[in-house]
């Protein structure tokens, strides 16, 4: 017999089930949504993400490597000329990364060179082989501007050894400090052959000694650094005292060398005759180099797009 | 008569409920198989561990400061005319393990983990403007479905030099002939692609499956 208790029952039994069925749905759609929504997010704009940084970071270093390449590559450029020197190449590099990114990776990317917004200094340059002296042909003088401090960027000689003396010549930095490096080289026969003898003296360290190998008769040498291009040599150098720094040479016709010195100063025209084709390549002269280099970037992606501008210092992990 | 019609309205009222209960676990369970970590065969948060890892792997290397992306690009051999240590041009490295730190990040991060992975350098062409093949560096397989890619981008110089073993520091990679054949001043693969300081840019690719 169908009582009204028993109906009731049975419809429970349908009310229940469709209770369960809605709570299956919904807990369906709930978890089905948490995954899509993870999984989206990670893979789509996570690799644009580190793509990005990438380009950042190697634009900033091919810039940079570029910029401190050009500064030493002519000798006789205004800095006017050298300006478009500069944005010439960037525009060659843009162009071929430009093509690597959108081959590969579909995305677009460029790099120009602001030369209204960078910051020029300047490189005292001896081209050629020929004794350690200033413009006027002394052996005891200062390279750069004798009153003033300055930071250096780029500090190289070249040295010729059998054309150098046994006799010492000295590069002697010191900074406002009064602290100070006596950097001294000179020719010897000890070791194996002959090499270049290099002496370093710190206000704060002490002596020190060190003898450089030479590759095909020439050792060059990094005066910023204290270290050979060409052999394992080290030696404590300009970076062993806080700049800004004054340099200057003692027994500079005891040396035949070439060099190069970049300040973040504009050298003034007293000191040094600007380079031309007529200033002789065994004369230091003066020509400007690019100190700071500003540099925008564009990239777009699909899922990122931006534009940055940006301060490059040239000689700051140049090398 | 009254317990016929108990009987059956218990038994429609069962079926329907069962009914009810049977669709919604049906549309369940077509909805998980739709759910993109589930559907079966392609793991897709393993998928973007993976190619992260490749990347972070690319990227500590291009930033190492000994052995970089870099020199590893310009590991040349003269002799063998494939990468310095490689086994032949076809494979490069091929099962070996590769030089320097990203030899060891590579085997560390997926060769232990049971993942492969191919390794090859694409370059801008030269004046020509042909399209290049990739050069292999380590070449151990044909990609699987699933497999993920990762690159990095280098720029080389004029004044640079080849890093192998036995090979002059005193040529710099202008000097090269791009030519196999006709090399008598050396050879290396990658041409000077334009004019100025810069020589090329060269694309560092890895696919890990």
């Amino acid at each position: 017999m169908v009582t009204e208790a028993t109906r009731q029952r049975a419809q429970m039994i349908l009310i229940g089930a469709v209770t369960f069925a809605a709570i299956i749905i919904g807990l369906t759609v709930i978890i089905n949504s948490y995954f899509v929504t993870q999984s989206g997010v990670v893979s789509d704009v996570s690799p644009q993400i580190d793509e990005a940084n990438e380009f950042e970071y190697e634009s900033r270093k091919g810039v940079r490597s570029l910029v401190v390449r050009l500064n030493h590559r002519h000798r006789n450029l205004s800095a006017t000329d050298l300006a478009t020197v500069i944005s010439r190449n960037v525009t060659v590099y843009r162009e071929l990364i430009g093509e690597s990114y959108a081959g590969s990776r579909g995305e677009y990317v460029t790099i120009s060179y602001v030369n209204d917004s960078s910051r020029f200094g300047s490189r005292v340059v001896q081209s050629a082989d020929g004794n350690v002296t200033s413009d006027a042909d002394q052996g005891e003088w200062v390279i750069g501007n004798p009153s003033e401090t300055s930071n250096l960027g780029w500090f190289t000689m070249n040295v010729n050894l059998q054309e150098t003396s046994d006799a010492p010549t000295w590069i002697n930095v010191t900074n406002a400090s009064s602290h100070w490096v006596n950097v001294s080289m000179r020719r010897t026969t000890a070791g194996s052959g002959e090499n270049l003898r290099v002496t370093s003296n710190v206000s704060s360290a002490g002596n020190s000694s060190t003898l450089c190998d030479p590759s095909r008769d020439r050792v060059l040498l990094d005066l910023v650094d204290g270290s050979t291009f060409t052999s394992d040599c080290r030696f404590n150098a300009t970076t062993a005292i806080a700049p800004p720094y004054r340099v200057s040479v003692s027994g500079g016709k005891n040396a035949v060398a070439k060099y190069e010195v970049v300040y973040n100063e504009t050298v003034e025209s007293t000191y040094y005759e600007e380079c031309s084709s007529s200033i002789s390549r065994t004369q230091p002269c003066r020509t400007p180099a690019v100190w700071v280099a500003n540099v925008t970037t564009q990239f777009s992606g699909s899922e990122l797009t931006y534009a940055n501008e940006y301060n490059i210092t040239v000689y700051e992990e140049a090398r | 008569m009254f317990d016929d019609s108990r009987g059956q309205a218990f038994t429609l009222e069962g079926l329907a409920a069962s009914l009810v209960l049977l669709g919604a676990l049906l549309f369940a369970l077509q909805a998980v198989v739709v759910t993109p970590t589930t559907s079966g065969d392609v793991d897709q948060s393993s998928q973007v561990d993976l190619r992260q890892q490749a990347d972070d792997v690319l990227l500590l290397s291009a930033r190492s400061d000994g052995t970089d992306l870099s020199s590893l690009v310009r590991n040349w051999s003269q002799s063998q005319r494939t990468f310095a240590g490689a086994v032949n041009p076809r494979i490069g490295y091929g099962p070996k393990p590769l030089p320097g730190t990203l030899g060891v990040m590579l085997n560390r991060t997926f060769t232990q983990r049971s993942h492969f992975f191919n390794l090859e350098i694409s370059y801008r062409p030269g004046a020509l403007g042909n399209e290049t093949d990739p050069i292999p560096v380590a070449y151990r397989g044909e990609p699987s479905d699933d497999a993920v890619a990762a690159s990095y981008t280098v720029t080389l110089y004029d004044n640079q030099t080849l890093t192998a073993p036995n090979v002059s520091r005193n040529v710099e990679l202008w000097q090269y002939d791009t030519n196999a054949t006709n090399s008598e001043d050396g050879y290396y693969p990658i041409p000077n692609a334009v004019d100025g300081p810069i020589y090329n840019v060269v694309e560092v690719r890895i696919v890990v499956w």
